[in-house]
């Protein structure tokens, strides 16, 4: 991603750096806001929050977003998941079927 | 000793420590939370350790934002652990699951605490899911839910016994199959029957439009087996073709923290249920997004043969997973997308 954005996108170096022109070097401020968030660390490392180190210990992530499912032509894009969609010549083959039921209680 | 920072994936570290035998070091947990450091459920976590294993040390620094762990020899046995109530004892069990396979003895572990919960596992998951895939690997264990416990005061019961495993089997689990059925539980204690009636309508009401063969169990919980706070939650879980090869499930119970912004009814929680039960059926994959790190942990422990699965995306919980296998026990996957 950072790579995409360039140098000059500003994820990398601060925004006050330019490209040396020829001779000249130009210097870093460290005053530089996103230097200073950094922690004085540099351009090449970026420091990653303890906020997302610590974030909640939770094995079952949910999706962020849900499709409407109460919509027809959604639901219909499950349909050859299911039983009662499409089979291949394969699949219909494969199945042997008859095992005993689930018991949920 | 392996360095780690932040608490998010402590289960994962402690786990893997422990069955890799190496010492852990983990900094920066929650250093700037009021009061910062680790928090009760973890501390009891470590307790727990502590009772299942023999000879660990554990040190953590006065403030709690740093941890370091010596693991002692996996040992199982009888005990009781009273977990707290900030998690649900499915917190615990996950951690269970992952060690007692691999212990000296026999594990018969009561746990107590809140038996449903949004964050964690569900007990009937557990049971219905986790340890069929346990099976899978070969290891024999077992769940029985004594009493049910919700949040905020819990006073659920359950008790998990495990078996130790001599050799774990290889899997290969690459198809899904066809769903063929949707079976689930829905429950209420201490409220009304009819809400877990009102949840399976909702949910039925959008799966029937899809499949045929939908049955979801009700059950109604009172008096001693129903805890102390009044709760309900709906648990799906999906059957297909190839069965016993297939594991997704999906959970619902009300959300504490939610509550008092978005009053979610029956209905809508039955429905939401439903919604979420198609949406991992979408991304595809044998087992569903919940037990993706247990199932790579397992695979990587297994024997020399090769292991497949057939997995949606991965959850950040199992990415972490597998980098922290390759850096305790350099235990690499090969990825293919299909």
């Amino acid at each position: 991603e950072e790579e995409a954005d360039g140098p000059k996108g500003g994820r990398l170096l601060p925004a006050s750096w330019h490209p040396p022109t020829a001779g000249q070097h130009a210097a870093v401020s460290l005053e530089d806001e996103e230097l200073e968030e950094n922690e004085g660390m540099g351009p090449l490392f970026t420091k990653v929050s303890t906020d997302v180190l610590n974030a909640e210990d939770v094995t079952r992530e949910r999706p962020a977003k849900l499709h409407d499912w109460e919509r027809e032509d959604v639901r219909e894009t499950l349909r050859n998941l299911f039983v009662t969609g499409k089979w291949t010549a394969e699949e219909s083959a494969q199945e042997g079927g008859g095992a005993a039921a689930f018991e949920m209680v | 000793a392996v360095q780690e920072s932040g608490a998010r994936f402590l289960r994962q570290n402690l786990i893997l420590a422990t069955l890799s035998g190496r010492p852990l070091e983990v900094t920066d947990i929650r250093p700037k939370a009021v009061p910062p450091g680790l928090q009760g459920h973890e501390a009891n976590l470590l307790k727990l350790l502590d009772r299942a294993t023999n000879g660990c040390r554990i040190e953590i620094n006065d403030v709690g934002t740093a941890i370091a762990y010596r693991p002692g020899l996996i040992i199982g046995g009888t005990f009781t652990h009273d977990c707290s109530l900030q998690r649900g004892v499915g917190y615990w069990l996950e951690v269970l699951a992952c060690l007692a396979p691999f212990a000296k003895h026999p594990t018969c572990a009561t746990l107590t605490g809140v038996t449903n919960s949004e964050l964690d596992v569900g007990v009937d998951v557990f049971r219905t899911v986790t340890i069929p895939l346990l099976r899978k690997f070969g290891v024999e264990a077992s769940l029985k839910i004594l009493k049910r416990g919700a949040a905020p005061d819990g006073g659920g019961q359950v008790e998990f016994t495990c078996t130790p495993v001599r050799k774990l089997e290889a899997i290969t689990l690459v198809d899904e199959g066809k769903v063929k059925r949707v079976r689930g539980l829905a429950y209420s204690a201490r409220l009304s029957p009819d809400l877990a009636n009102r949840m399976v309508r909702a949910a039925k009401g959008l799966l029937l439009k899809l499949l045929p063969d939908v049955f979801i169990t009700s059950d109604h919980f009172k008096g001693e087996e129903a805890g102390r706070s009044p709760g309900y939650g709906i648990t799906l879980v999906v059957e297909t073709t190839n069965k016993g090869d297939v594991f997704l499930s999906e959970e619902l119970v009300p959300n504490p923290a939610e509550m008092d912004k978005v009053q979610l009814t029956p209905e809508d929680m039955g429905l939401l249920a439903a919604k979420r039960l198609l949406e991992q059926l979408l991304q595809g994959g044998v087992v569903d997004r919940a037990h993706q790190p247990l199932t790579l942990l397992l695979m990587a422990l297994g024997p020399e043969q090769l292991s497949k699965v057939l997995l949606g995306q991965l959850t950040e919980a199992a990415e972490n997973m597998r980098r922290l296998l390759e850096s305790y026990f350099g235990v690499t996957f090969s990825v293919q997308s299909r």
